[in-house]
């Protein structure tokens, strides 16, 4: 749990009272809404005086980016497919929105897919449902898991999770083969091999394929980077490699070599100081300061580079990209942990601590 | 030091153990009476210390000698019985220059030995048992069992030093005694505590001597039965342990909890040794000996070393028979089953007999009905049915699959919804009904189980019969169907209300 990254011996005593005032309450200490676990665990800040948004106004829940999208999960969770079935249809040739749909349908599926059955009946060959119904199987294979290290993973989840992703895989490669076009299944096969264990060089071949279809698709560069993590199948060292390139394809992934820095942290801090990563993080900020935050991708982006700008001690910067930001926590770093919002809090604090007092605004004005 | 001298020392070191046992009795009493008739206040104090361990010492030395009542293992078998047999232990025993068992019993167990009735911890020999296993019997040549025996009774012979044949009969029943003494008094356990560690310089002292008599019993078995029957024997003892222990797990036993045991035990045992299954792990074995670790006391080095050590004698046999040792008995068979039984708890004699093919069914079957218990309980209390075959596919068809499935099937994730519950019950629920089927089948009479050597199990029937798989696969699924299954049970002639029994 959250507790763990701050278990300081300075914050015990607040860890004491939380537990006490979650005991007041009557609730369980995690059951304790985050602004207030915030409010005692975290030191006080005045983030208006650096412009940016109150702690209480900062949430793990995404805009909706995409209404039609948003429009069509509720059909599903009411039971309706056809609309599903249709943006899916829809979404073919956009590859990074059609990616985002099938995941978010497949997520859905793995939780309840008697929609997907039904939608399988009335449309016996509709191409567009085996896309999703492979993701489907990949997103159950996850949940059948879950997330706890391999040592508190039990034996009947390990053997769920691979026999299901074994189905995904032959449910994406069938995909495959009635949308020869379409790197959505390449991008699962992909996700599969990381789960599966695939071979370096079963993985190329893989990976040849998603990019001759779309040399820059999203989903498929970020799922290929964890398969090149040392906690999959590779290394720190191919994991920024892989990284590297991608960057140097296109700008679009230049946050790419950061990501591979922070799945180095914990055996390798130094790689956030290496020249690459350096350029890496120049090439990001120079993109990203013609972006808002409108989007998720934009976010997990932006999420990096503050991480990078705290971790090379570039204070006043983070500021001010934590300022475009704005109180969205829903997006990476801080969805790696349990309670993103009280780890955007905490190095939002961090970032305010260190700034400058240039890095504070409207004092000229008052 | 030389050996003589050293066994010599030994047994010294023995008698002196009844030398300083009676002194000190004799010291403590004597300084007792001395402080009665000079200090009689100061004598009655000391009495409390010094009569308790007078008392234990003396009950030690007394208690050493208390023969065990323990039952002695094995079927007795006399020379009327068996003449070749007892013959050739004679014949052995001369050659050896020892004295001949006055006993000899066959046990079920990959070994042979001596066991000795002694007095004064082995300074007197009163009764010989020699054990020879069975397994050895039917496995071995005449001369290899040969080797083997010369080998035991060869390491208490007396013919080179008299000395040594002491030792080795000391060492045999210092080990017993020290494992059975009291310890119930702190002044028995302090005598026990003496006697322990003098044993224990004893064993020390006296090991030397015990590696060269197995050196020599190595030797003269080789010098008997020749060098390479010596050590093909060693060669095969491991083979035969590892035979035998198969034996006895997985197939002996393997219906003994249903209330069953084969008709004949070496039949089975002879099918398994020449079995084609087996053959290669056997002859694995067989080249590379390995042998475990036998406690500190035991004298015997390493099997490899021993191997090569009679190998390097290219000993010649003398003149003796080399047809397997199994034609040395008459009517071996009834013999040596009851060697067997004899091994088995008491209640062995109530078990229901079989032939082999029928045991390895019953057992196979007795495995998989264990295996399908867990999804009738469950299927029972899901729908509150019967625990049979309709109850389960009952609750298929109602959509209870994540409901009847073990407690296991519980998803990593806090988030899971009910699919990933249901994926993770389908893989047990399939397999747990395909056994039952399985069972149903079998019950039915158009299947059966068969064993190979090995302990591998291979369902055998008709394949038309029970090509259900595609049934099965419906049965599980999310919308189950289990009508497909139902009928094919039903033209199969299957009771759908069946529920096996133990």
């Amino acid at each position: 749990m959250v507790f763990s990254l701050l278990f300081k011996p300075k914050q015990a005593l607040s860890v004491i009272r939380l537990m006490r005032e979650a005991k007041r309450r009557g609730v369980e200490v995690e059951e304790l809404p985050t602004e207030l676990v915030a409010a005692f665990l975290l030191p006080k800040t005045r983030p208006e005086r650096f412009g940016l948004v109150p702690d209480a106004d900062v949430t793990a829940d995404p805009p909706v980016e995409d209404p039609a999208l948003e429009a069509v999960r509720a059909d599903v969770r009411a039971g309706h497919w056809e609309n599903a079935a249709d943006l899916t249809a829809a979404s073919y040739g956009t590859w990074d929105r059609r990616q985002r749909i099938a995941w978010a349908l497949a997520d859905l599926a793995a939780k309840d897919d008697a929609w997907l059955t039904t939608w399988h009946t009335a449309r016996p060959n509709d191409p567009h449902r085996s896309v999703v119904h492979a993701l489907s199987l990949v997103s159950l294979a996850w949940d059948i898991r879950g997330s706890a290290r391999a040592t508190d993973t039990t034996h009947a989840q390990f053997e769920g999770f691979h026999r299901t992703l074994a189905e995904a895989r032959d449910a994406a490669r069938a995909a495959a083969a009635v949308l020869p076009d379409d790197p959505t299944p390449w991008s699962t096969l992909i996700t599969t091999a990381r789960g599966l264990g695939a071979s370096h060089d079963d993985f190329r071949t893989l990976w040849s394929e998603l990019v001759a279809r779309d040399p820059l698709h999203h989903d498929g560069h970020q799922q290929a980077l964890q398969y090149w993590c040392a906690k999959w199948r590779g290394s720190n060292e191919m994991a920024l490699g892989f990284a590297l390139d991608a960057a140097d394809t296109s700008p679009r992934f230049a946050a790419l070599p950061l990501q591979a820095a922070l799945e180095a942290e914990d055996t390798d801090p130094s790689l956030w100081k290496t020249p690459e990563v350096g350029r890496a993080l120049e090439v990001l900020l120079e993109r990203l300061a013609d972006e808002g935050a409108d989007t998720v991708a934009v976010r997990d982006d932006r999420g990096y580079a503050i991480l990078a700008l705290l971790r090379l001690r570039r204070f006043d910067e983070a500021v001010a990209q934590f300022r475009v930001l704005g109180g969205y926590a829903d997006a990476a770093p801080w969805n790696y942990f349990e309670m993103p919002v009280l780890s955007f809090l905490s190095l939002r604090g961090d970032a305010m601590k260190g700034a400058s007092r240039a890095a504070r605004v409207g004092r000229s004005g008052r | 030091m030389r050996a003589s001298l050293r066994a010599a020392g030994a047994v010294a070191l023995l008698v002196n153990y009844y030398v300083l046992t009676i002194g000190l009795v004799c010291a403590i009493l004597f300084v007792e009476v001395y402080a009665l008739i000079n200090r009689p206040v100061a004598a009655v104090q000391l009495a409390f210390l010094a009569l308790p361990v007078a008392y234990a010492l003396v009950h030690l030395l007394v208690s050493l000698e208390r023969r065990g009542h323990d039952e002695v293992p094995g079927v007795p078998v006399t020379a009327a019985e068996q003449p070749a047999l007892w013959e050739l232990v004679q014949r052995l025993s001369a050659d050896l220059g020892t004295r001949p068992p006055d006993e000899l019993r066959v046990v079920a167990v990959v070994n042979s030995g001596i066991s000795e009735d002694t007095r004064f911890l082995g300074l007197s020999v009163r009764h010989r048992r020699l054990f020879i296993g069975a397994p050895l019997l039917t496995t071995l040549t005449e001369k290899q069992l040969l080797a083997v025996l010369a080998t035991e009774l060869g390491y208490y012979a007396q013919k080179y030093s008299r000395l040594a044949a002491v030792v080795i009969s000391a060492r045999g029943a210092v080990l017993r005694a020290g494992s059975a003494l009291a310890t119930d008094r702190w002044f028995k356990r302090l005598a026990t505590k003496l006697f322990r560690g003098y044993a224990t310089l004893f064993l020390r002292f006296s090991q030397p001597v015990a590696r060269a008599r197995q050196r020599a019993a190595d030797a003269h078995a080789a010098r008997l039965a020749g060098s390479s029957a010596a050590s093909s024997a060693l060669r095969e003892l491991p083979v035969i342990d590892a035979a035998w222990d198969l034996f006895t797990n997985r197939h002996l036993t393997v219906a003994w909890d249903n209330g069953y045991l084969p008709t004949t035990f070496f039949e089975g045992f002879a099918h398994l040794r020449t079995s084609p299954e087996l053959h290669a792990e056997l002859e694995e074995l067989r080249q590379h000996p390995t042998d475990p670790d036998r406690g500190p006391h035991d004298p015997y080095p390493p099997l490899p070393d021993r191997i090569a050590a009679i190998d390097a004698l290219h000993a010649e046999p003398e003149s003796w028979g080399d047809r397997p040792a199994l034609e040395l008995l008459d009517d071996p068979m009834p013999l040596l089953d009851a060697s067997v039984l004899d091994a088995l708890v008491d209640d062995a004699g109530t078990k229901e007999r079989v032939d082999w093919a029928t045991l390895g069914h019953i057992g196979a079957r007795a495995r998989v009905v264990r295996g399908t218990e867990r999804l009738l309980t469950a299927a029972a209390t899901a729908t509150g049915g019967p625990p049979s075959l309709t109850t389960v596919l009952d609750a298929l068809d109602a959509g209870l699959l994540a409901e009847i499935g073990p407690d296991s099937s519980v998803p990593g994730s806090p988030t899971a919804g009910p699919r990933a519950r249901r994926a993770m019950a389908r893989t047990e629920v399939h397999a747990e009904l395909s056994a039952l089927l399985a069972l149903a089948f079998s019950d039915a009479g158009l299947a059966h189980w068969q064993v190979d050597w090995l302990g591998r199990t291979t369902f055998v029937t008709a394949a038309d019969d029970f090509d259900l798989a595609d049934h099965l696969d419906e049965a599980v699924a999310d919308q189950a169907d289990t009508q497909p299954l139902r009928h094919a049970l039903a033209s199969a002639g299957i009771a759908l209300d069946y529920r096996p029994t133990r």
